[in-house]
């Protein structure tokens, strides 16, 4: 068999294959065949270009740090649907796949020199109006990015608006619709209305016991009550543990030297650099002799700052001597950083390779906070070392709760069959949404109705109420959902039904009337408007001036509206049209939603044209 | 399977042979494959210097477009018409040169010109690309046709609409022709066909209710006379 393999890896095809694989490997690279096997799905792609879960995620994470923002101390994470926020997020990101994909579709480009200069203008990354790298870096680091990614964010969001700006902006109106908006906008119409008000009607109105008893079979869902518990629960307060916590000597001598080492992790460092990359025009070599020749030079006393701004590549840095201030260790990649840790105060470095090409750096002073003396410190090291303490066994403790509520079924054996000091409480009844005391917390809640709790009748694991609190529930008393009796409800149903029914009798009033008038024959006291337009009707109800701007343009002309108070009836008097020039504001305004129109239509299209393929989820 | 045997003078002559019958004709395959490759990329690469050569000349545009116009001063205007025409000019055929066209015409509408207006938007149109630009170009050369009251022009531009997403676009214009020409139960027809495109899509609808509200007697007038 060995030697059939071996006549047949001598064919032609054999060959020729081999041959493909040689020159796919010489041309592109190992990753054009690897990538084939690695087709892990996105969760969505948009005409071929896909959608990462990364991105998702960091969308929803900078949601949620607005949503704490906005609500502060009231923030609590449970409250929001994480699904919801998936999804949002997703649709988000397809739009936006959307308008970059078509963008690039239509022959869309951006420059590197107009991001590299969207960078130094923007006023995010400015200080006292000046580009700062600190500031650039902060803010990166705030929202998890890193610089490529960041130009990449900035790349799409140039090309999505120069389409934005080439398809809406260039629209504006013409004068001939300025004038006929103008006109319609501007038209007055006379007329008489009356309101036949429900309200008034109602005493007219008796209900039936009848009429109310089908309207509650009708509508029995409506009536439910909610479904409550109530639970029993111990809780494990983190301040109940009796704390004879003893601290010798040794557990203090080993924290401060701890505080100490510590300490010296905090030293900053103040770094100048120059950064000299490797691309097109320079390789590896050649870069490396530019910087051990720079690195020379300021060695022996030639001004950073001025070598900084003639050589270095960092265009954050250049202007400013190459400052990069002052940074704690880890603040940069690995080989820079043990360069940076291992130098003296005022050196200037050999040439070090990092990812991003050669830098040159020169330590520019080191800060170091001072340290407290071992009795300074005495005091704040033993209570550290008591909390600590506390803490772990609080942990103890409540790995034992959860062991014992896996253990036990309901909450009075957990009580009896632990020594933790526990006390068996009860709880008022609550539902899903609602709740007083131990009920408050949403936590609690949730797991009271989850279906172990509930259904199965066990004890709930360890709920974390707070970082000192914990908390064990089971199920004490279970009301089902059901209707309210018809007692309960009849007052509700009796106003309901009247307002229904004098709503009704209120449009047949209405219709009578303008039978009456078609007749000719009407003696009803009416309210005149005049000169109302579109948009200002003065007292008559918006309902109804709509109604009778949509009346053809003669006098005599009658219709009907429903209105909040009940039905309302209207005769058209006289309709006065006269030019109006548009002033520069509302022209301004008109010429905008062209525009907005234009653009908002090249974006349906750009979506309709998409291939977007979201996957499971 | 005799050929299996061979001694080590037979294989270099088969070798020898072999090349002699197929080596020109592999050469050139690989002459071509490579020369095809490596043009292609050089055509790409070259296709996206003058993208971001014309994109960095329309990011000027754009800078100075989106000026309040009330902070525009004539000099501003002067240079946005310089630089659209530079667009149009320097890289005929691409999104910005179109992009360009369009500008120049908002600012042919601008200073009343609707005839310079009207020949930009023709060109656009012409150039017969089927995509978005064109079909905005030809519903904003529709509605300026109505203003120079070639109405039967206007009509033809606006008569079916390209693609579906158009269709508030097309019909309302459409409705404008067909209202401007006297005809009004089709302007009342073509009004609510807009309407009811734009509600599916979300787009605000007032000025189109307006419009058919104010065509309510079309349907007597019409059938009056």
């Amino acid at each position: 068999m060995l030697q059939n393999i071996r006549d047949n890896s001598q064919g032609t095809i054999a060959k020729i294959i081999v041959g493909f694989i040689i020159i796919t490997f010489a041309l592109f690279g190992i990753e054009s065949i690897v990538a084939l096997g690695n087709s892990e799905s996105a969760p969505a792609t948009v005409n071929g270009s896909d959608i990462q879960e990364v991105e998702i995620l960091r969308l929803v994470e900078m949601q949620k740090n607005r949503f704490r923002q906005q609500f502060g101390e009231n923030y609590d994470e449970s409250l929001f649907n994480e699904g919801f926020l998936r999804q949002s997020a997703l649709e988000q990101l397809i739009e936006q796949k959307v308008a970059v994909t078509q963008a690039r579709e239509l022959g869309g480009y951006v420059s590197t020199q107009s991001i590299d200069s969207a960078i130094l203008s923007a006023p995010e990354f400015q200080q006292d109006g000046q580009f700062s790298s600190d500031r650039f870096k902060m803010v990166l680091r705030r929202s998890a990015l890193t610089p490529l990614a960041y130009r990449a964010v900035l790349e799409e969001q140039a090309l999505v608006a120069q389409v934005q700006l080439g398809t809406g902006l260039t629209d504006t109106a013409l004068p001939y619709e300025v004038k006929r908006q103008q006109a319609l906008k501007t038209e007055q119409r006379d007329y008489e209305y009356v309101i036949f008000a429900a309200a008034d009607l109602k005493k007219d109105i008796e209900l039936s016991d009848d009429d109310i008893q089908a309207f509650y079979d009708a509508n029995k869902q409506r009536y439910q009550t909610e479904e409550k518990v109530a639970v029993n629960y111990v809780v494990l307060n983190k301040s109940d543990i009796k704390s004879d916590i003893q601290v010798d000597e040794e557990e203090i001598e080993q924290s401060y030297q701890d505080y100490l080492d510590q300490l010296g992790d905090t030293e900053e460092r103040k770094a100048s650099h120059i950064l000299i990359e490797v691309n097109d025009d320079r390789n590896d070599d050649a870069a490396a002799a530019l910087a051990q020749q720079l690195s020379s030079k300021a060695s022996s006393g030639e001004d950073f700052a001025v070598l900084a701004k003639e050589y270095s590549d960092d265009i954050g840095s250049k202007n400013v001597g190459g400052d990069l201030g002052y940074n704690t260790r880890g603040g940069f990649v690995v080989e820079f950083d043990d360069a940076l840790f291992d130098m003296l105060e005022g050196q200037v470095s050999e040439p070090v390779k990092t990812e991003f090409g050669y830098h040159v750096i020169k330590l520019d002073s080191i800060r170091k906070p001072v340290a407290l003396s071992l009795a300074e410190k005495r005091d704040d090291l033993v209570s550290e070392i008591k909390s600590s303490q506390l803490t772990e066994m609080f942990a103890e403790q409540s790995e034992a709760l959860a062991a014992a509520a896996f253990e036990n079924d309901n909450i009075e054996n957990l009580v009896a069959n632990t020594d933790l000091g526990l006390v068996a409480q009860t709880s008022n009844m609550f539902s899903r949404n609602q709740g007083a005391g131990i009920a408050l917390n949403p936590a609690i809640r949730v797991a009271a109705f989850d279906e172990k709790v509930l259904a199965d009748r066990e004890l709930s694991d360890v709920i974390e109420v707070s970082a000192d609190q914990v908390v064990v529930i089971g199920l004490s008393k279970h009301a089902e959902p059901a209707v309210k009796p018809l007692a309960d409800v009849k007052t509700v149903i009796e106003a309901q039904l009247l307002t229904e029914k004098a709503n009704a009798l209120a449009a047949e009033k209405a219709e009578a009337l303008v039978a009456d008038i078609a007749m000719g024959s009407s003696s009803i006291a009416w309210v005149s408007v005049n000169a109302a337009t579109y948009s200002d009707a003065g007292e008559a109800p918006v309902e109804l001036n709509k109604a009778v701007f949509a009346l053809p343009k003669q006098s005599g002309e009658v219709t009907s509206a429903k209105v909040a108070a009940g039905q309302a009836v209207a005769r058209l008097k006289a309709v006065t049209q006269e030019d109006v020039t548009a002033s520069a504001e509302e022209q301004a305004t008109i010429n905008q939603a062209k525009a907005n129109e234009s653009f908002y239509v090249y974006r349906q299209w750009a979506k309709a044209n998409s291939d977007i393929e979201r996957s499971g989820s | 399977m005799s050929e299996e045997i061979r001694t080590e003078e037979e294989q270099v002559e088969a070798i020898k042979n072999w090349w002699n019958e197929n080596g020109k004709s592999l050469i050139v395959t690989v002459v071509v494959v490579l020369g095809g490759y490596f043009g292609w990329n050089g055509y790409q690469e070259q296709q996206r210097t003058q993208g971001e050569a014309a994109s960095s000349v329309y990011q000027q545009l754009v800078n100075k477009a989106t000026k309040p116009v009330t902070e525009q001063t004539e000099d501003d205007k002067l240079e946005l018409e310089t630089v659209a025409a530079q667009l149009k000019e320097e890289f005929p055929g691409s999104l910005y040169a179109k992009f360009g066209g369009l500008y120049l015409a908002k600012f042919a509408i601008e200073a009343n010109d609707f005839e310079g207006a009207a020949a930009e938007l023709q060109s656009l149109v012409d150039a017969g690309d089927k995509g978005p630009i064109t079909y905005l170009a030809q519903v904003r050369l529709a509605r300026v046709f109505i203003q120079l009251e070639k109405l039967d022009e206007a009509l033809a531009l606006v008569k079916t609409t390209p693609e579906a997403s158009f269709t508030t676009q097309y019909e309302e214009t459409k409705g404008d022709v067909l209202f401007a020409k006297g005809e009004l139960t089709a302007a009342l027809t073509a009004y609510q066909a807009a309407r009811a495109s734009a509600t599916a899509l979300g787009i605000n609808t007032q000025v189109l209710q307006r419009k058919i509200d104010d065509l309510a007697g079309a349907k007597l007038a019409n059938t009056d006379a």
